[in-house]
């Protein structure tokens, strides 16, 4: 199905998509619960997203709707109350058909860590979605739904995005609310989503955005008309992310992205490059492991296992504390909020955690300056397609490894806007573009990335997987 | 040989707010167990803290209260622990900057004791330890509370209760606290140490944690000063450590040594941006401080009351409440003072009935001295209306269901005169002759022919007169 | 920056969950490679710089009104609570 938010959709589109989802589920494995519909099709609001059917990460709270976040621990959660966009989404006139799988507690780049297992990627099913946010971005890929909520806090919607072929939007921290939704690290999370095509992104964005005062980093700043972007570049400075692209290996992905370029530059668009200090792009991914760590080590200390979630039974409260954490949360997410803790420890905070926020400040503030020669700040979204199930080869101390593959973590840092869309295609697996530009300013974002989605076409693609097609 | 004490005091005081620290929930007492909260207070996955503002102004009075520097930029920290009554697995707390520093509290002695710090903080939720489960209720959980941190300026165990006391009233009066020891609105833990007269160093300190009443912190005092001492005398160390004290053999028992102590991994809450209070809020809370108890003992004497009346007055601040509406409604301050000292406290005493509980009402009181006043009742009749009164009945309504009303009407009183001196013409010629009993002769005839109604002093005075002739 | 088995160990327990034997010796070596990754940090000049904390900080001036704007039922509370006892939470003994 390749139906958009856009369109008109009616009762039948919603059945239709629930049978789609089931069907691709059976190959991608990217469900964790399908919603029955009837309850929310008894009172369908009017709006922009009247009776078209969509899917939430897993790690958004639905009231009365088991919410996982793909964890043990919180595998028989029914949360008692709806995430500020739940209600938005609604209100908007949208049916949750889906919860969809994440990597665990969103804590991952792959979606292998997930509770119900891998999410394939519909291209090709021996490699992996991405993640976190893989079961939403797999669920519009493959054309189950037009529209599906993740969440970003390193790039967990615009990596799968690049791997899945469709659009992956990120909008500036503070503009959509983040009450309800589970966390990962509170001050790198960011609510964002999947469409497949940036028209698509725009209405959502609208539906999405604004101030609400459960979350007291949510902004005040007006929503704009995301919608009447100008996809006009003519004269707009495009600045190349050097600091990326001259790690990337594969020749295939930099000739993709420079024939976009190219077809930019004839749009009138002006290139330049832009750059970072090498030993700052260097120091991104540990950064981001020790603030991502240590943040989330703290923000999960609520899993024990007494108010909620799977509560093993022992002897004292204690020894049920340590039974649920120990049984319900992986060895995966054990590890990493032992290195979280040990970069919070008094005698560590300054060499690891304060370290990291002062490194994070001056990778900031050198972004920030890209953006004072550009309008819009670019790069391949990563250096290759998604990789296999079975893991890859690479070393993790490359450059490559360390700064393409880690790069999008900018936008998380600063906050920015950030949209990946697709490029292009390697070994018939989709690759992404990522565009950026300063706080708030999402509409001038659309229309740079309208622009590009003009020039490589690459508006609406569907993956189907569902038994009709194989 | 001889030891200084040294001993510094935290206390946690429950500020008096409508909802929570961090959510939209009600502080309640004695609601029904774990109905008073929210998806916050229960810190459910994906929930975000949101803060009071009526708990920063009441924070902000105490500091003004405290002559505190006041930072106004607002910031929250985590402090990271794992107990089953923290459902965060955090508190969050101003660990790096609170609220209000450099305070100071004068004692009655005129002592200055130097406050550390005043900051925010969240309560726990109240664990009720049966002999083989324990049971939660979280409507405490959230309460929003003040720290107020003093500098090891106390010297005894009556200074210390001396500190406790001024804090409490100021806490008191500034409605920022109930500031009940005994319903755990305010709780105290005492660090204490030895050392040396003469000497100006610091000995190792111990802290006492949770002491719930005046009483308690005497004994923890003086205990720990003792078991401190004989240790010193004995040749050995004291070592830094919690303790607690139990009351049942009222000695403190240890908790956990500096070895053992927890880190608490401190960092800056993310959830909470820096909040700016204005200049302009600040002149309002400072130019609308409540009365102190200080100020209000001083305006009570100008008013023409004993030192002691006012002290007692205003050592309950329903009291000193009453005295003032009281004196709305009358001119005869003294009398309403007397009333309520001798006679309402002392009900309230035999009663055991908090002077807030009192169906007596302010309007009641101040008609009833009036119409003594006026003479309209005698004294002995208004004891018996007053017993009437405390049962929230109005004044002139019980004088007149009683018919105690007092005719004062001269012109009546004379023509009743008259008639008896028209029957017994022979009084005023006894009266002449020195008979002093005529006159009381006359007053009793008046008053059976009035039904008792003839207001006596009056009657008397005009009987005198037309004995004599004058 | 000290760290062995053992004190890996005793981090997990003050988080209240444990490791095996294994899975212990696996995060002790984790260790190592944070560590070098740490050289990388330290390649960064951070004297003088302030530790960044939010991605934005304006201040803001938002503070809520002190009114009661959301409570659940004690069902709602109690919802997702393994034993209960009139209204109550019912946990196994606190040992600590």
């Amino acid at each position: 199905m390749n139906k958009r938010v856009q369109d008109k959709w009616t009762m039948e589109d919603i059945e239709a998509a629930i049978r789609h989802m089931h069907q691709s589920h059976e190959k991608l494995n990217h469900v964790v619960t399908f919603v029955d519909p009837r309850k929310q099709l008894l009172d369908v609001a009017e709006g922009p997203f009247h009776q078209v059917p969509i899917a939430l990460k897993d790690n958004v709270n639905t009231k009365g709707i088991l919410t996982t976040a793909s964890s043990k621990i919180l595998s028989d959660y029914v949360p008692v109350y709806d995430a500020t966009i739940t209600k938005k989404l609604r209100e908007a006139g949208a049916v949750v058909i889906a919860k969809t799988s994440l990597d665990e507690l969103g804590m991952g780049g792959t979606n292998l860590s997930a509770a119900t297992g891998p999410v394939l990627n519909p291209y090709d099913l021996s490699r992996i979605s991405g993640g976190s946010s893989g079961g939403s971005a797999v669920a519009v890929a493959s054309g189950d739904v037009p529209f599906a909520i993740g969440s970003d806090t390193g790039d967990s919607v615009r990596k799968p995005a690049s791997f899945c072929g469709i659009t992956g939007t990120k909008p500036t921290y503070g503009r959509i609310s983040r009450y309800g939704i589970i966390p990962y690290a509170s001050s790198l999370d960011h609510v964002a989503f999947f469409t497949r095509n940036v028209k698509d992104a725009a209405i959502g964005l609208g539906v999405l955005a604004g101030r609400d005062d459960h979350d007291m980093t949510s902004s005040f700043l007006p929503v704009d008309d995301y919608e009447n972007y100008d996809a006009n570049i003519e004269g707009k400075v495009f600045g190349v992310l050097k600091s990326v692209t001259d790690y990337i290996e594969d020749a295939r992905v930099l000739a993709l992205f420079d024939q976009l370029l190219d077809k930019l530059k004839a749009k009138g668009a002006i290139i330049k490059e832009v750059e970072i200090p090498y030993n700052l792009m260097k120091a991104v991914w540990s950064t981001y492991n020790i603030l991502s760590n240590c943040e989330a080590t703290a923000n999960h200390s609520n899993l024990d296992g007494l108010r909620f979630g799977v509560g093993v039974s022992g002897e004292s409260v204690e020894e049920v504390m340590t039974k649920s954490r120990t049984q319900g949360l992986s060895f995966y997410i054990r590890r990493r909020f032992v290195t979280g803790s040990y970069g919070l420890l008094q005698e560590n905070q300054e060499k690891l955690f304060k370290k990291a926020q002062r490194v994070r400040r001056l990778i900031v503030e050198a972004y920030r300056q890209c953006f004072e020669a550009a309008d819009v700040v670019l790069a391949p979204a990563s250096g290759r397609i998604a990789t296999k199930l079975s893991g890859s080869d690479s070393d993790p101390m490359s450059d490559e490894s360390l700064i393409v593959e880690n790069w999008l973590v900018l936008g998380n840092f600063s906050g920015y806007p950030s949209v990946t869309l697709p490029m292009g295609f390697v070994d018939e697996c989709p690759i992404g573009v990522n565009l950026n530009t300063l706080p708030f300013t999402e509409k001038q974002l659309f229309g740079y990335c309208a622009a590009v989605e003009e020039v490589t076409g690459y508006a609406d693609m569907v993956k189907e997987v569902g038994k009709d097609e194989l | 040989m001889n030891f200084e004490v040294i001993i510094g005091i935290e206390i946690h005081c429950e500020l008096k707010t409508t909802t929570k620290m961090f959510s939209g929930a009600p502080v309640t007492f004695g609601q029904a167990p774990n109905s008073a909260v929210n998806e916050i207070d229960l810190a459910h996955p994906g929930t975000l803290p949101c803060v009071n503002k009526e708990a920063v102004r009441k924070a902000l009075l105490a500091c003004y209260a405290c002559h505190c520097e006041i930072d106004t930029l607002v910031r929250f920290d985590r402090k990271n622990y794992y107990y089953s009554d923290l459902p965060k697995g955090y508190q969050i707390t101003q660990q790096f900057h609170p609220i209000g520093s450099h305070g100071y509290i004068t004692l009655s002695t005129g002592k200055k004791v130097r406050l550390n710090r005043i900051h925010m903080e969240e309560d726990t939720a109240k664990q009720f330890h049966l002999s083989d489960k324990t049971e939660m209720d979280f409507n405490r959980a959230g309460v929003p509370l003040v720290e107020i941190v003093s500098e090891p300026d106390l010297r005894s165990s009556a200074e210390a209760i001396d500190y406790v006391n001024q804090l409490r009233e100021i806490l008191e009066y500034l409605d920022v606290s109930d500031a009940k020891m005994e319903e755990g609105s305010i709780r105290c833990d005492i660090n204490i140490s030895l050392r040396p007269y003469g000497y100006d160093g610091f000995g190792t300190k111990v802290e006492i944690k949770n002491l719930n009443s005046l009483a308690n912190i005497e004994r923890a005092i003086e205990f720990e000063s003792e078991r401190q001492s004989e240790l010193y005398l004995r040749g050995k160390s004291v070592i830094q450590e919690t303790r607690r004290f139990d009351e049942a053999s009222r000695t403190t028992k240890s908790m956990r040594t500096k070895e053992t102590a927890l880190d608490y991994k401190y960092f800056p809450e993310p959830n909470i941006f820096p909040i700016r209070l204005s200049e302009k809020w600040l002149k309002e809370i400072q130019d609308n401080m409540p009365e102190s108890a200080k100020a209000k003992r001083e305006r009570f004497v100008g008013l023409g009351l004993s030192e002691t009346d006012a002290a007692i007055l205003v050592s309950q601040r329903p009291l000193a409440a009453f005295f003032e509406e009281t004196i709305q409604y009358t001119d005869q301050i003294k009398a309403v003072a007397n009333w309520l000292l001798v006679d309402t406290l002392g009900y309230c005493n035999k009663e055991n009935l908090p002077v807030a509980d009192l169906k007596l009402k302010p309007k009641a009181l101040a008609d009833l001295i009036d119409l003594i006043q006026n003479k309209t009742i005698s004294s002995k009749q208004a004891k018996e209306v007053f017993a009437q009164l405390l049962e929230g009945r109005d004044a002139g309504e019980v004088v007149k269901s009683k018919g105690m009303t007092q005719v004062s009407d001269a012109g009546f009183i004379q023509s009743l005169i008259d008639e008896v001196l028209a029957e017994n013409p022979q009084l005023i010629a006894d009266y002449r002759a020195g008979k002093d009993r005529s006159l009381g002769f006359v007053v009793g005839q008046v008053m059976k022919k009035s039904q008792g109604k003839a207001n006596p002093a009056l009657t008397s005075d005009l009987a005198k007169k037309a004995l004599s002739g004058q | 920056m000290k760290h062995d088995q053992a004190f890996v160990i005793q981090l997990a327990n003050q988080l209240m969950f444990t490791l095996s034997e294994n899975e212990a010796r696996e995060i002790n070596e984790d260790f190592d490679v944070l560590l070098a990754q740490l050289d990388l940090l330290d390649d960064v000049n951070t004297e003088n710089v302030e530790p960044m904390a939010y991605p934005f900080e304006d201040e803001t001036d938002f503070l809520r009104e002190d009114v009661v704007s959301h409570v659940i039922t004690q069902d709602e509370a109690l919802a997702n609570v393994k034993v209960e006892d009139a209204g109550l939470i019912v946990v196994p003994k606190v040992v600590k």
